[in-house]
């Protein structure tokens, strides 16, 4: 947080009056500072003491009517909940809807759109004034939380790119409410391809945004999903990947020789390991280089690493995806047994969905490990740390990182790719406007590239030209995914930009 | 007409107020085929009182406890009310409560459960069983907000956002229309309607520190009264102690009272713990009156902080049970303020205001087709609120208004609007343009929650009524008429809607003023210095006023 020195703030406010102004403008306001203050504090002094005539919505103050969204430095956000903390503050409406007037939108649109969902509720036939018992699921209680403030709507990046063919995260969360009621006999479930539940890239911009900070993508997406999949209704392609994850242990189906050989042809097997190795299926399949990489750099470093070899399985990230619980359990006992073999009490990742699936999920569906697990970045950064890296060369490049959701937003880890990035002798790090917490998910996530490539490459489409829009050669990953996803979108655009693993651009830099 | 309206709009029943009351009484008017009108001054289902509820309901289910009884509900209510209650009413409420909760289950409103699947019931205070009732979520308030607005969207009710009415309509003694501003296009709307349905909350921004939204300006009292229907017994309000008086963005949040039975102590700002001097025995486990009484009168004699409040303490609440105040430990920790280090500011408010319109069992007020129901309307609290029957009330009485009014409606034919009276009001509307001088009405209206706060408060007395009723009366005739908007578009005008506010304002605080110096006894949350004691002989009464030839007349009647 930055400190405010100074004792007043300047708030920079959007202006429009359609009856009286050609085109909206900005007026720029002094308010003094408090401690504590909010962006809504600030509106009302401006109101009851500058300039009576701006004018805004608000209601209950503290965060339980969802009425006064609107953009603070481009963030959707209630302004009644958004602490001031810094000297300057750009305030406008939310966008995509008509504007009232100032800071005023008119919402209609956006609260008439729950009526494409159709009929959400009709209760059990009970005797007027009998309560039937009932287990309420959690679900329902997250769901319940919602404020249906609609912030989640307007970040939502796949709601504003395919109206049409996904209702957003607050409806989703209506779907959820729904879906959970045990008095319900609507069933929505059919109906869900038509809502774009397989749309949904669980990239959680909307949990960051929530004032009620409801994890929207586990309490609806996957939840939903989970009910979907009972029903034998997910998408065809979903149904193939993940009846190949379960026979051959990947999503892509492929016979397991072919990823022993390609780890075998690069180092041999260490005794004595003191960190296992765990690649994922993209870094095996798809992007071997990153897995190729990973191995030289460690050792190169004379790091005493192992992997499972031909015994690592899909992590099962996909499958919970989808909500196949059973699958990714399953696929949880095999790896967690493979890597107490080993012998090591470290396991380092290169796919940030095996790290959260290791992580978070891998203690819900097996119970605690005594493993622990970090993601190829850290580990790299602590060795830039010690000093255990020699670089051999310059690698004259600008680049901008994209930020991988799961690695970024959901855990936090935001420096340890930059530090490695920015101390490579040579390189230029530049960030895009949408970076760290706020970063756009590459399109991939969510199973969305399996589910709906369209859609996938549209928004990797969007990342791409965000990146070329600051002139850099490369945009730099730490997920093989993102990786994959970025650079068939800049094959497809012709654009002469490259995509590198922050592995690739240190083996570069380490002349490997 | 159309050549002084924007816009007429037909309706056989006009329900004001969007709340959980006047969305239920809706929900029933549609039930019985009436064609409705529903209006919402702030946006729909996102604003009012009803949103900002935490979902706690009374109903004697006997989930948890099979002795409980809509008669024991009845019991404390009227205890709690210091048998000043509405005792028709109060049967009503605590014998539908039970049906309603049935009918929010009904459409979508999940209640708390426990493992065995029946409903979950606490004890709260001032109950004798285990019957307080929670609807999910974080705020239970807007979970059912929210259910009900996609249940009147499945209906297709039209529901007019954003828009305030501004007058109602009368021929003789019955009501037959309303005036309306369009808050988002600034047009002025005439209704035709058969019946009409209050349900426009309270008037806690009559107080400075209140735990009512920013909207809620007694609207509905003031345009009743206007229109010459009775109200009853507007001297009560319902005091909570611990209101946050600082951060200025918290203020008037309000500090559940469970900090002081895990061991948060009160202190004034000479660092005392004044507790001592006005209850020994009990200290800050003392009754909420007392403890309101006590902080009201450490502040008004200067023993106050810095924002006119005292510190409650909580740091006396050991580390164990505070992972029970996780929610008021966040919501101040954004704002820089952590409540197991430091003290924080708290202060006596008004959070209902008890008092409304007086109504019979169907909800009818004494206006022919004018019907009212929840915070709007009187009796059922009796003097003091018990916690929780505040969404009973509204669950109850706004799904009895709706019936009844629709069996009026049925029995009714339109009557023809007086179009002067139409003519006045827009002239009244459009006589805040072009104003030169003109005082914002946010510094008036600070005024007059100060002179009701000092005044009207906690502790009143028969001299400062006196001079609360003549300071009133100043503001009415030298600033009101001074009122102006800035600028001359109508466009959310939100200044218009302020001055609009104000107006019923200052009516509302009157009539609390006079009917708390008509009454000259202390009951409940009304207290008198000059009259400390109960006076059941003379007293056991209700307080009513009403509008003749502009004035007000205050008069009293039996209990029922």
């Amino acid at each position: 947080m930055i400190t405010i020195s100074n004792k007043r703030i300047k708030i920079e406010v959007f202006r429009y009056n359609p009856e009286l102004d050609v085109r909206p403008h900005y007026d720029s306001f002094k308010v003094p500072y408090r401690k504590g203050m909010t962006v809504l504090d600030a509106l009302i002094y401006i109101h009851e003491n500058i300039d009576p005539t701006l004018v805004f919505r608000y209601e209950c103050k503290v965060g339980r009517c969802g009425s006064c969204t609107v953009l603070v430095n481009e963030i959707p956000a209630l302004a009644c909940k958004t602490i001031i903390n810094r000297e300057e503050i750009r305030i406008k409406p939310l966008q995509g809807s008509p504007i009232i007037r100032d800071l005023v939108v008119d919402l209609s649109k956006t609260y008439r759109r729950f009526s494409v969902l159709g009929p959400l509720f009709k209760a059990k036939n009970l005797e007027t004034g009998k309560l039937a018992p009932m287990r309420v699921p959690e679900s329902l209680i997250e769901a319940s939380k919602c404020i249906e403030c609609s912030l989640c709507d307007n970040i939502c990046p796949v709601t504003n790119q395919i109206p049409a063919e996904f209702v957003g995260p607050m409806r989703l969360l209506a779907l959820s409410q729904s879906a959970h009621n045990p008095l319900n006999i609507i069933d929505n479930l059919s109906a869900m391809p038509s809502y774009g539940l397989h749309n949904c890239m669980t990239c959680q911009l909307c949990t960051v945004v929530c004032p009620m900070k409801i994890n929207i993508s586990d309490v609806a997406t996957k939840k939903l999903r989970t009910l979907v999949g009972k029903k034998n209704l997910l998408p065809s392609e979903v149904e193939d990947s993940l009846a190949a994850l379960q026979a051959e242990g990947n999503i892509f189906g492929r016979v397991v020789s072919e990823k022993a050989r390609s780890i075998d042809t690069v180092v041999e097997m260490q005794e004595k390991a003191e960190i296992a190795l765990f690649f994922g299926c993209v870094a095996t399949y798809i992007k071997p280089e990153v897995m190729q990489n990973a191995m030289k750099i460690l050792s190169r470093m004379g790091i005493k690493f192992t992997t499972l070899g031909i015994k690592e399985q899909c992590c099962g990230y996909p499958a919970l995806l989808w909500g196949a619980k059973r699958i990714a359990k399953e696929l949880a006992k095999r790896n967690i047994e493979q890597l107490q073999n080993s012998g090591v009490n470290r396991a380092c990742v290169v796919c940030p969905g095996c790290y959260k699936t290791f992580k978070t999920d891998y203690p819900q569906l097996v119970g605690q490990m005594n493993i622990d697990i970090v993601h190829i970045s850290e580990l790299l950064s602590e060795l830039i740390d010690e000093r255990k890296i020699v670089f051999k060369r310059e690698v004259r490049l600008r680049v901008t990182y994209h930020d991988p959701c799961e690695l970024g937003r959901n855990f936090g880890i935001f420096d340890p790719p930059r530090k490695i990035i920015t101390t490579i002798p040579g390189v230029k790090l530049v960030e895009m406007p949408r970076s760290r917490t706020f970063a756009l998910c590459c399109g991939a996530g969510g199973g969305v590239r399996n589910a709906n490539i369209h859609l996938a490459l549209k928004i990797a489409a969007e990342r791409v030209r965000e990146a070329e829009a600051l002139g850099v050669d490369a945009i730099i990953s730490a997920c093989p995914t993102c990786e994959w996803n970025l650079q068939t979108a800049i094959r497809r655009r012709h654009s002469k930009l490259r995509v590198l693993d922050v592995t690739e651009l240190l083996a570069e830099s380490m002349n490997l | 007409l159309a050549r002084i309206a924007d816009d007429v709009i037909n309706t056989d029943a006009l329900v004001v107020g969007a709340g959980i009351a006047g969305c239920l009484a809706a929900i029933e008017l549609d039930n019985c085929n009436v064609y409705t009108t529903v209006v919402s001054k702030g946006p729909f289902a996102k604003s009012g009182s009803s949103v900002m509820s935490t979902g706690v309901m009374q109903a004697a289910l006997g989930h948890i406890d099979s002795q409980d009884n809509p008669g024991e509900h009845l019991k404390d209510t009227i205890i709690s009310g210091k048998y000043l209650n509405d005792q028709n009413l109060v049967e009503v409420l605590c014998h539908e409560s039970i049906p309603r909760v049935s009918d929010f289950e009904q459409i979508g409103v999940a209640f708390s459960r426990t493992a065995n699947g029946r409903v979950h019931q606490a004890i709260t205070g001032g109950i004798r069983f285990p019957r307080a009732i929670q609807a999910l979520g974080d705020w239970g308030g807007v979970h059912i907000m929210n259910t009900l607005r996609k249940e009147i969207m499945k209906r297709g009710i039209s529901v007019l956002s954003e828009v305030v009415v501004t007058k109602i309509l009368t021929s003789g003694n019955t009501v037959n229309g309303a005036t309306a501003l369009d808050i988002k296009s600034g047009a002025f709307i005439v209704f035709k309607t058969k019946a009409i349905i209050l349900a426009t909350g309270g008037a806690g921004q009559v107080y400075a520190i209140s735990g009512a939204p920013v909207h809620n300006t007694g609207d509905g009292y003031a345009l009743a009264y206007r229109a010459g229907a009775e109200l009853l017994d507007m001297e009560f309000v319902h005091w909570h102690p611990t209101l946050l008086a600082y951060p200025e963005s918290r203020k008037g949040t309000l500090i559940t009272g469970s900090t002081r039975a895990y061991g948060a102590k009160f202190f004034n700002v000479k660092g005392e713990r004044f507790m001592v001097k006005y209850a020994p025995q009990y200290l800050e486990l003392a009754s909420d009156d007392i403890i309101s009484r006590a902080i009201y009168k450490e502040i008004l004699e200067g023993r106050g902080t810095q924002h006119n409040g005292v510190f409650l303490d909580c740091t006396y609440v050991p580390q164990k049970y505070r992972v029970f105040f996780n929610q008021t430990y966040g919501m101040l920790k954004e704002t820089g303020i952590d409540i197991w280090k430091e003290p924080i500011e708290v202060t006596v408010g008004c959070v209902i205001t008890l008092g409304g319109l007086r109504i019979a069992c169907d909800t009818s007020t004494t206006l022919k087709g004018l019907f009212a129901c929840g915070e709007t309307t009187g009796g059922v609290h009796g003097a003091g609120y018990l916690g929780g029957n505040s969404l009973t009330d509204c669950a109850v009485f706004g799904c009895r208004a709706g019936k009844h009014a629709a069996k009026f409606v049925a029995d009714t034919s339109n009557l023809k609007l007086n179009l002067k009276q139409v003519e006045v009001e827009k002239e009244r509307i459009l006589r805040f343009f072009g104003r030169k001088d003109w005082m914002h009405p946010a510094k008036i209206k600070e005024k007059l929650q100060m002179i009701m706060w000092e005044k009207v408060g906690v502790e009143r007395s028969g001299n400062k009524l006196k001079q609360a009723i003549k300071e009133i009366e100043k503001i009415r005739t030298k600033d009101l008429p001074k009122v102006g908007v800035p600028d001359g578009s109508r466009r959310y005008n939100s200044i218009l809607v302020q001055a609009l506010e104000l107006y019923n304002l200052v009516d509302v605080a009157e009539m609390m003023a006079r009917s708390a110096l008509f009454r000259k006894e202390s009951r409940g949350s009304h207290y008198r210095v000059d009259y400390p004691d109960k006076n059941d002989g003379k007293w056991l009464m209700h307080v009513v006023i009403k509008n003749e030839g502009n004035k007000m007349k205050i008069s009293k009647i039996p209990l029922s």
